[in-house]
């Protein structure tokens, strides 16, 4: 009994303290949050065509792409590595899909070997980072030029057009009133959510990047689960290549150049750190959409597209100085 | 005939908090001596050291420091440099990366307007390495030396800087025989040049071999400072432990039981570089309900041996392992965790636990299928779990989802216990639990391991804290350089004997 009020006491102290300084670490943990509500206002007010539907979904599909790789990029951050290889791979898939769906292909076996394809891909940056050794910055930049190059040679010069085909009719095509694009990304991120905070997998991947020698004496499979890793940064970079070609009806080795510097900024805006052990997919996502808002409120203002570049880079560096700041206060 | 006092420290006195480091020192050192400091892990060695040179700023510490009978004032290492100390620690602080002149002249590159002239760089370095009696090529980068070579280094940069008080803390640790000899060569020439040695050791053989002089600090007291010739192997030993056992350390209830694990004949070999036996021929038993001391100094290659029966070394060893009289092939950890094995490193920050993560991440982190199915966490049974263990062991957090990196040493050191109590070890391996812990914690943690013991695990406790050795284990192995030197019951054990065994007196 007595103890029962005691804790009753007890708790109503710490609700009042909880309301009295809680706001830094209020602010603290839903930064990015308040940051996008911040941005969704100020996008309200300084643009009456902000807020439509149209708008909105436009935002949702611009983003969905780089939004997926992101995701990839976020697992092979968590563990402490990078992947830059995810552009030139968005831009080989997108080949491949193409040429495979003119050389008579049907859709699904496409777009089934393509993903296969880029499996191996990640495979290969894995196998060299884990087993190898080698710093995952030099394995995946090595890999961004060898993909690239693999584009331009299977590209052969012309763009690979696949107007009219099933791909292309699917992916422009909506459910409802939501474009496809936006459902794949809708299901990557709550897959990704899933796998980083509900399973050993995901467990083991933070543990990696928080420190990889405590995680091996535990019995975790470090390098089998590094080239996993990797293995899924190039399938969701895949997934996004692909959704890129049937957006635009053809496949060329010219798109996806600086993908991965984006896909790195939306990660580390979303808080985590490049030395491994945190960030999650809600974040990553978050940290996507602070940039893409952005880009879309400058673009309604008429904001030209260099100084846009100048203003991406500033909210980079704001993001880490702020959520440092913040985290002081913890 | 006596010879002038170069360095006076008096009464000095340093506390870190909860604990007295140094208490009213008074040590002096002589021209052209060497002058051999002693003591056990703990002792006060390493403190006194960081004073003399400047590692701990005057104002943390209460006491005098004297050169040439002048009163100096330390606030940085730079102060001492620049009074002629100079410490060589015992992890080299050479940049590999850079070549051999380079590192010598680190920081006093003499130039003219920014630019070097490295012709006369290379002859300095050159002649400095000629009184060591060294043949190592000045232009060569540091990382292609060997450990001896890189010590000579070390040295060459302090005469570089004119010191007369040079510190030498384990110098011999990762040397082979015939470095050490060339070694003892050079450290000699330097006292006939008017030099002071400090040495700081804990092999027996060097400092009777080498020092003129003997301080022995225990418990953060200098016990004494003599003459060698008035002093015996055994006296500084005695010296060096000499204190009652407390009775923090709780009594065993019950009976070793079958064979658990076994250890024929078991080598480890360092690289090709060193060319230095790790361990060498090492047999072992460990029996149920036991627990298993294995105590030796640094360098002996306790932890090397230990930690690679659980298949966590970088290289392999060569012998047998049989677990339950099965020869077993442990290749990593995640087979050893298969054979009931569990491994508490020595130092949990660097590997035992995920610092910026929760509680209860780091205690279910070995234990990942036990708290899943297919895949999928079950986070109610890792709570679940997790709350078991802060209970059981009396960890003090503020919540399981409190990062491992808040909490006490102590506390720390419970979690991952934690971690691995989780797997249900059969065989619990233990390396130095209770350093950097608490004397309150200390007795908890004591108390847990000889719980699991009376529970029917076997245990096997490496350490290098003598009383705890002493007051917690059924049988012990002494390692000496590689090799077991001995093994005791704990009837037969004393400290005097084990640390006799350890420092090769008998080897």
């Amino acid at each position: 009994m007595s103890y029962v009020t005691e804790s009753k006491e007890k708790n109503q102290k710490m609700n009042s303290k909880i309301m009295l300084d809680s706001l830094p670490g209020f602010l603290g943990k839903n930064y990015l949050i308040v940051t996008l509500v911040i941005l969704i206002i100020a996008g309200m007010i300084l643009s009456n065509k902000f807020f439509m539907t149209r708008n909105i979904l436009n935002i949702l599909l611009q983003n969905s792409m780089m939004t997926i790789i992101s995701m990839g990029m976020l697992f092979a951050i968590i563990t402490g590595g990078i992947d830059l290889s995810v552009g030139s791979v968005v831009a080989l898939s997108g080949c491949l899909v193409a040429g495979f769906i003119q050389g008579g292909v049907s859709t699904l076996p496409a777009v089934s070997l393509v993903l296969l394809l880029m499996a191996l891909v990640g495979m290969t940056s894995g196998i060299l980072v884990s087993y190898g050794r080698i710093a995952p910055f030099i394995v995946t930049l090595a890999m961004m030029t060898i993909v690239r190059g693999l584009a331009y040679i299977y590209q052969i010069g012309a763009d690979r057009r696949i107007d009219g085909t099933a791909l292309t009719e699917t992916i422009n095509s909506n459910i409802g009133i939501i474009p496809v694009p936006i459902i794949i990304m809708a299901i990557v991120v709550i897959l990704a959510g899933f796998i980083l905070g509900k399973t050993t997998f995901g467990r083991s991947v933070y543990a990696i990047g928080g420190n990889s020698e405590t995680a091996r004496l535990a019995g975790i499979n470090v390098n089998l689960n590094v080239i996993l890793v990797y293995i899924i940064s190039s399938v969701l970079a895949a997934i996004s290549g692909i959704i890129l070609a049937g957006r635009l009806s053809m496949g060329t080795a010219l798109v996806g150049q600086g993908f991965e510097l984006d896909a790195i900024a939306a990660v580390v805006v979303g808080g985590a750190s490049l030395s491994g052990g945190t960030g999650t997919a809600v974040n990553t996502l978050m940290g996507a959409f602070i940039i893409g808002i952005l880009a879309n409120i400058m673009n309604l203002m008429g904001v030209a597209a260099y100084p846009q570049m100048i203003i991406k880079g500033v909210i980079i560096v704001a993001a880490v100085l702020i959520k440092r700041g913040l985290g002081k206060n913890e | 005939m006596t010879k002038s006092t170069v360095l006076e420290m008096i009464g000095i006195k340093k506390e870190f908090p909860g604990v007295k480091a140094l208490d009213q020192v008074d040590f002096s050192a002589q021209k052209a001596e060497i002058h051999a400091l002693v003591g056990e892990n703990g002792a006060g060695k390493s403190t006194l050291m960081k004073i003399l040179s400047g590692v701990y700023s005057c104002s943390t510490y209460d006491g005098k420091l004297k050169l040439y009978g002048k009163e100096k004032k330390f606030y940085k290492p730079k102060d001492a440099e620049e009074a002629g100390i100079v410490i060589i620690h015992q992890e080299l602080m050479l940049l590999d990366e850079l070549s051999v002149a380079e590192n010598i002249f680190l920081g006093h590159l003499n130039n003219k307007c920014g630019l070097v002239n490295w012709k006369t760089v290379y002859e300095r370095a050159q002649n400095i390495l000629k009184q060591l009696d060294a043949e190592i090529d000045v232009r060569m980068k540091v990382k292609n030396l060997g450990v001896g070579h890189k010590q000579l280094v070390e040295i060459a940069k302090a005469l570089s800087l004119q010191s007369k008080i040079l510190i030498l803390d384990e110098p011999t640790a990762a040397l082979t025989e015939i470095e050490i000899v060339h070694l003892f060569g050079v450290l000699k020439e330097l006292r006939k040049k008017e030099m002071t040695l400090i040495y700081i050791s804990h092999r027996m053989a060097e400092v009777f071999k080498l020092a003129d002089r003997i301080s022995v600090l225990r418990d953060g007291r200098l016990i004494a400072t003599e003459n060698k010739h008035g002093l015996s192997h055994r006296k500084v030993v005695s010296m060096m432990v000499g204190r009652e056992i407390c009775t923090m350390y709780p009594v065993t209830r019950v009976k070793p039981g079958k064979e658990l694990l076994k250890i024929e004949d078991y080598s480890l070999n360092g690289t090709e570089k060193t060319a230095q036996v790790i361990v060498k021929n090492a047999n072992l038993s460990l029996k149920a309900g036991e627990i298993v001391g294995i105590f030796g100094l640094l360098g002996s290659g306790r932890t090397e041996l230990v930690s690679s029966i659980f298949g966590a070394y970088r290289r392999k060893g060569i012998g047998k392992i049989y677990i339950n009289s099965f020869p077993v092939n442990i290749k990593n950890p995640k087979q050893a965790i298969k054979y009931g094995l569990a491994f508490v490193t020595e130092d949990r920050k660097q590997n035992g636990l995920i610092l910026n993560t929760g509680v209860i991440q780091n205690i279910s982190l070995a234990t990942l299928k036990t708290v899943s199915k297919k895949g999928i966490l079950y986070s109610q049974t890792e709570n679940k779990l997790a709350d078991r263990q802060i209970k059981n062991l009396g960890i003090k957090t503020a919540g399981i989802g409190v990062n491992a990196s808040k909490l006490s040493g102590g506390n720390q050191q419970k979690v991952v216990l934690g971690k691995w109590l989780s797997t249900k070890p059969g065989i619990l391996i233990l390396d130095e639990p209770t350093r950097g812990v608490d004397v309150g914690a200390k007795s908890e943690i004591y108390q847990i391991i000889r719980d699991l013991a009376d529970s029917g695990v076997g245990i096997i406790m490496v350490s290098s804290d003598l009383p705890e050795i002493i007051g917690m284990s059924n049988r012990v192995y002494v390692m000496n350089q590689g090799q077991i030197a001995g093994e005791f019951d704990k009837a037969d054990l004393t400290e005097e004997l084990i640390m006799q065994y350890a420092t090769g007196i008998y080897n």
